[in-house]
């Protein structure tokens, strides 16, 4: 009869179970782990802030009223297998306070690199936001989506900055880098050991130094190089320029 | 037969442990039920859901667990927003500053913000499409809707209500405790409930049958000059679309910007601050909530203190290029130059907005005065 019951007990108690999924999750079976980014963006040294005006390695003055991008993450394990998922996508926005921790789930295993998407691959690029929820970070809702080019805005950098080097004046040279379009998505292998174990938290330390937007690979000017929309072929080429200095900005490192 | 009775004994256990409990929806409060009448027909709590109706270029619109839209709620929330016993001599309602004839913004009178009287800081916003939205006021003070409301009821400048005595109206009225059952199952009506069943009525205001909605939806063709002026609408040229984005077809955006109204040398020299006074940041002075320009034609006075009376002086403020200032958006990129559109351009624009407006909205019965008083 004991035998009975704790069948019993078991079955109900198993079957009331609403079986949930979580948001990052890879896998909907199987062991799984935490990795914790530690993200800090910053400029100047400084985590950024809409309320300060920064310096450029030029000198320049400059201040920042918006910054908003995608990434996405996959991580390679010592298999060579590519780990990831639509839910390993993530708007970052200065504005909501989203420029900070984050946590996504990986399937336990060793781990030898991270491949970071800047932006959206071609097939999450086209996703139709009118499917989704307005609060979804890929819905319509986010302003980030272009039905011009039915695609999302990848990169989004708004600010002001001075005219000229000894420019002392109120900053009043527009800043607008809005950057998308399939030719814009750049994936990055970042070299990177790290372990992922069954409900333990594995800690990534991740930093975005928004100064090298306009060095890291090209050199650009920022007063000259300050609008670009992706609209034409010479606001793409400005785009891409952006983007990647963009995507090596980005350091991971455990 | 042994194991029969146990596996039948299992199954029964089993069905009777996963069964809803439905006696929980008719779960009141002690406090609550002091205030049961015994000689009062309650009828019969329904919280079935109000279901809302849109196309399906439009985004699904924000969750909103807190406060569901439910039939009895809408219908409940419809009445309150047009009956005056809200406000403090019980001579405002919601629709006196939301009038229908106006996309629910605010009735032109010929003065700006003017309402018997009064003058407010703010023009009165349209309420449309709202279940989209996730910062409401000009300002954008509140993220709660039901916030903004019970804000709105107490605003010594309008209605000015007071708590106590607007419960103790609604106790004491001959309907609205039944009402009040039959929206949320409760006897004791309470603040809580009562913005809530407001905020579900404007929730439930959907404005998605413009001409331009039908020739998304391959209805109807539209004139070759309102075609045009989407165009400009929709590029650089008109400028338009990075604060009203054409992007989820709702043309607005859910932020704040400076769109040039004002001059200033300063991020301090604005007369009102709007957004910074809620960030208590300088670089956001000056900036107010990106509105919907749905129904532009119906809810002039324009911008957030109503300073254009007309749309052609809204489109000749744009077209002049608008004022510098610090803060203002750097989506503005003719800023001082000005868009330098011809004439004919900007009679294509304007005819273009007008596609905009939804006049089935002002005629719609689901949102009209329940008590015909008017």
């Amino acid at each position: 009869m004991l035998k009975y019951t704790f069948i019993l007990f078991s079955i109900i108690s198993i079957s009331c179970t609403k079986v949930k999924l979580e948001k990052g999750t890879c896998t909907e079976s199987g062991s799984r782990g935490l990795v914790n980014f530690n993200f800090k963006a910053l400029t100047s040294g400084a985590e950024i802030e809409n309320t300060r005006e920064y310096l450029s390695t030029d000198t320049i003055r400059y201040r920042i009223s918006d910054l908003k991008f995608y990434l996405s993450f996959m991580a390679v394990n010592s298999d060579n297998d590519t780990i990831g998922c639509i839910d390993h996508v993530k708007l970052f926005n200065m504005k909501d306070s989203s420029l900070g921790n984050f946590t996504l789930q990986f399937p336990s295993d060793r781990y030898d690199a991270l491949i970071m998407g800047v932006g959206l691959n071609p097939q999450i690029n086209g996703t139709d936001p009118s499917s989704l929820e307005a609060d979804h970070p890929l819905s319509a809702n986010q302003g980030t989506y272009w039905s011009w080019a039915n695609g999302y805005k990848f990169l989004q950098i708004e600010g002001m900055t001075a005219t000229h080097k000894n420019d002392t004046s109120v900053l009043s040279n527009p800043l607008l880098l809005h950057v998308g379009t399939n030719d814009c998505y750049i994936e990055r292998v970042i070299l990177t050991d790290f372990s992922v174990k069954r409900r333990d938290v594995t800690i990534l330390n991740m930093k975005l130094n928004l100064d090298q937007i306009y060095n890291a690979i090209h050199e650009l000017d920022i007063i000259e190089d300050n609008y670009t929309q992706t609209a034409n072929s010479e606001e793409a080429e400005l785009a891409f320029k952006i983007i990647e200095n963009f995507s090596y900005a980005i350091e991971i490192s455990n | 037969m042994k194991s029969v009775i146990s596996i039948l004994l299992i199954l029964l256990l089993f069905q009777l442990s996963c069964k809803k409990d439905n006696r929980n929806s008719d779960v009141v409060s002690q406090d609550s039920l002091n205030y049961y009448q015994e000689d009062y027909n309650y009828g019969i709590f329904d919280s079935s859901a109000f279901k809302l109706n849109y196309p399906d270029f439009i985004s699904r619109p924000l969750s909103n667990e807190q406060n569901p839209l439910t039939q009895n709620g809408v219908l409940l929330g419809r009445k309150l927003f047009y009956d005056p016993i809200l406000s403090a001599d019980s001579s405002i309602k919601c629709a006196s500053c939301h009038s229908q004839n106006n996309a629910f913004s605010s009735p032109s009178t010929g003065l700006k913000n003017e309402y018997k009287g009064i003058i407010f800081e703010r023009n009165s916003m349209a309420l449309f499409n709202k279940a989209w939205e996730s910062h409401f006021a000009w300002d954008m003070r509140t993220e709660s809707l039901e916030d903004k409301v019970k804000t709105s009821i107490e605003n010594q400048h309008g209605m000015n209500g007071n708590w106590e005595i607007i419960l103790n109206r609604l106790i004491n009225h001959s309907t609205y405790p039944r009402d009040f059952y039959q929206a949320f199952g409760i006897y004791k009506i309470e603040e809580q409930e009562v913005v809530k069943a407001i905020a579900q009525f404007i929730r439930s205001i959907l404005s998605f049958n413009a001409p331009f909605d039908q020739y998304l939806q391959g209805q109807i063709n539209l004139p070759d000059e309102a075609l045009l002026g989407y165009q400009i609408f929709s590029t650089e040229k008109g400028d338009c679309f990075h604060c009203h984005t054409i992007e989820g077809a709702l043309f607005n955006l859910n932020d704040a910007l400076n769109n040039g109204i004002d001059s200033s040398k300063s991020t301090t020299g604005f007369d009102d601050f709007g957004y910074g006074n809620v960030t208590d940041n300088e670089f956001d002075n000056g900036k107010f909530k990106s509105v919907s320009i749905r129904n532009v034609g119906f809810t002039a006075p324009y911008m957030h203190d109503g300073r254009f009376q007309t749309l052609k002086e809204v489109l000749e403020h744009y077209n002049s290029g608008g004022h510098f200032s610090p803060t203002v958006s750097p989506t503005m990129k003719y800023i001082g130059e000005g868009l330098a559109l011809s004439q004919e351009e900007m009679l294509q624009l304007e005819a273009f907005l007008k596609t905009l407006n939804d006049s089935s909205l002002l005629k719609n019965s689901s949102f009209s005065n329940p008590f015909n008083d008017e």
